[in-house]
């Protein structure tokens, strides 16, 4: 177990640095010059100039690559150009954030689709499956951004349930609670969509195997058929297929963030884009990465734990 | 006797059984041919404001009402369905070419080539594609070219991935093996027998994505980073309603609702061409 972590951590090391050398690129593919956007449009041509060098704009592409890859390895994120804050800090701040509203929204998925879904696979072809399979696929059909705008529409313009924007308290209070709900479940809804049609199905195929029907034959409950036979053999494609969603939740929370105002890392960074903000651009982005890297392990480990058969050495 | 039916028939047979599948096949096709004559018959200039004709909720005269500038909302949407299809199918049409193309050369030869592909595609997977989209969208503007070009980096690796599992399974055939018996080169290979065998997962995933691309292209437009204006796009016309949601409801609802329909039939078509391929069909038919 423990060379099997190690050896995944090893792995990630290229990947990390292939995804920072990907993030780098991406932001310089671009023509536009942000010096100009950080001195502003009146800006003398001396001032764009010292920024130019403070900054190291002046080096050559591969140069600045070079340099900023030996800062980030020590852990050297930069500064924020529009406020001079550490990239590190801005991003630690918004990362808790970020975090509550992807964990609550991965949660509320999980329970819908597996509930759900399995609702759906007991009642193979009849009225349960045909309205839980009809809403899976509405759901998994709907922008994320759209729906978040509907939901506010309904329940916090025409019927003030829930709060428009922002975040409340911490989420174990009621106010926090009440800012969650939204954001969370418009997160929640298309990756339930696309879940539950999985779980139903995989749920169908164990159904039909021969240790089911003699459980089935020995006269056991149906629940417990189900609950013990079934369940625990489809829970492996179960994890391999929510992992897979993680980095759409990720993404899917850049949008969900700025649809209700969410102090989170997708606000920061759409921000950060807009001021050709290299520092938070870069760092943010890979924070998001490395989330992504680190759920890919859980979830091997996940494995595991849900198949015994499954050794991770 | 009774006559052994061909491939296509079986495959139709199954096809067609599916109803909801030829309901996403009558949707797809609305929607391509709003794309092309829609520009012609939209009733009023997407792009012309008339200030007496302001906010004005559905009628029989705005089907979808006016946005704040007066502009009908319906013509907008039948305008939007043309830069839809350019950005949908472009992206998957140029998507296919370098996902084919390396998906089909990694799992075919295997080895070093196999390994330097699966890399960059663990590396690419390992960002949301929406992040590293406002990476280079944010930052070059909003060119539709240039947005077409965001999506296809973004997202060619799932399609690479789902490939090299095709190839890799196909490569283990017989067929495979004989035509390299008797001397056949890897390319006549790759073209002859590993394509044509993988294609009909290529296929679904392709009507699977076009419809994922229409709904990441308005979520880069609700960002602002999207497809720029003047030119209509659904993700902009939805956007440019946010701050009216008590008062004019409809600008942000029907372009949405456009929008879930096509991608809801290009699901329904996705799924019933997935079950009309699947080798169980042939058995029983």
């Amino acid at each position: 177990m423990l060379t099997y972590l190690i050896r995944r951590l090893l792995v990630m090391i290229p990947i990390v640095l292939g995804v920072a050398t990907i993030v780098f690129f991406a932001m310089r593919l671009a023509p536009g010059d942000p010096v100009r956007i950080i001195a502003g449009p009146q800006a003398p041509e001396d001032r764009v100039q010292e920024i130019r060098e403070k900054y190291g704009f002046d080096k050559p592409l591969i140069v600045q690559y070079t340099i900023w890859l030996s800062q980030i390895v020590r852990g050297e994120f930069g500064n924020s150009v529009a406020s001079g804050v550490p990239a590190i800090r801005m991003v630690t701040e918004r990362l808790g954030a970020t975090l509550e509203l992807t964990i609550s929204a991965f949660l509320v998925s999980l329970v819908l689709s597996v509930l759900l879904g399995t609702l759906a696979a007991v009642n193979q072809n009849g009225f349960i499956d045909n309205l839980v399979t009809f809403n899976a696929m509405l759901w998994l059909s709907m922008p994320g951004f759209w729906l978040g705008l509907m939901l506010m529409s309904v329940l916090a313009v025409a019927v003030p349930i829930f709060p428009i924007s922002g975040r409340g308290d911490a989420f174990w209070t009621w106010e926090g609670i009440r800012h969650l709900i939204l954001p969370a479940v418009t997160l929640a809804l298309p990756s339930a969509g696309a879940t539950a049609r999985i779980v139903r199905s995989s749920l169908l195929e164990t159904m039909s195997q021969d240790y089911v029907r003699t459980a089935r034959s020995k006269g056991l409950k149906e629940r417990l058929v189900v609950s013990k036979h079934v369940f625990r053999n489809s829970l492996i494609p179960l994890i391999t297929l929510m992992a897979l969603r993680l980095p759409a939740l990720f993404g899917g929370a850049v949008i969900v963030e700025s649809v209700f105002a969410w102090p989170g890392l997708g606000t920061l960074l759409i921000k950060a884009v807009f001021n050709r903000d290299y520092a938070i651009t870069q760092t943010t982005a890979l924070f998001i990465a490395a989330l992504v890297i680190l759920a890919n392990l859980l979830a091997d480990f996940m494995y595991s734990v849900a198949d015994p058969r499954i050794r991770l050495d | 006797m009774k006559r052994k039916s061909s491939h296509l028939q079986v495959w139709l047979r199954a096809f067609r059984k599916n109803r909801l599948s030829i309901v996403g096949l009558v949707i797809v096709l609305g929607f391509i041919v709003s794309g092309l004559i829609g520009p012609y018959v939209a009733p009023y200039d997407p792009l012309k404001a008339n200030y007496r004709e302001t906010l004005q909720a559905p009628s029989w005269s705005h089907p979808m009402g006016t946005d704040q500038l007066g502009r009908d909302i319906f013509s907008r949407v039948l305008h939007g369905a043309r830069t839809a299809i350019y950005v949908g199918f472009g992206v998957v049409i140029l998507e296919a070419f370098i996902g084919i193309a390396l998906g089909l050369l990694a799992g075919y030869f295997g080895g070093f080539l196999d390994t330097i592909i699966m890399r960059a595609v663990d590396m690419m997977l390992s960002i949301p594609a929406m992040v590293l989209a406002l990476l280079i969208a944010g930052t070059s503007g909003g060119g539709l070219f240039t947005i077409i070009l965001t999506m296809v980096i973004v997202s060619w690796a799932f399609f690479a991935r789902l490939m090299r599992g095709q190839a890799i399974l196909v490569r283990q055939m017989d067929y495979v093996e004989s035509a390299r018996a008797v001397g056949a080169s890897h390319w006549r290979i790759l073209i002859r027998h590993i394509l044509p065998n993988t294609i009909s997962v290529g296929i679904v995933f392709i009507t699977l994505h076009i419809p994922y691309m229409l709904m990441f292209s308005a979520g880069l437009s609700f960002l602002g980073m999207g497809v720029r204006p003047p030119r209509p796009e659904w993700g902009q016309i939805i956007v440019s309603g946010r701050s009216l949601l008590h008062s004019a409801w409809w600008i942000t609802t029907f372009p949405g609702l456009v929008l879930m329909l096509i991608v809801l039939g290009f699901n329904f078509l996705g799924d019933g061409l997935r079950d009309a391929f699947d080798p169980k069909q042939y058995i029983k038919g």
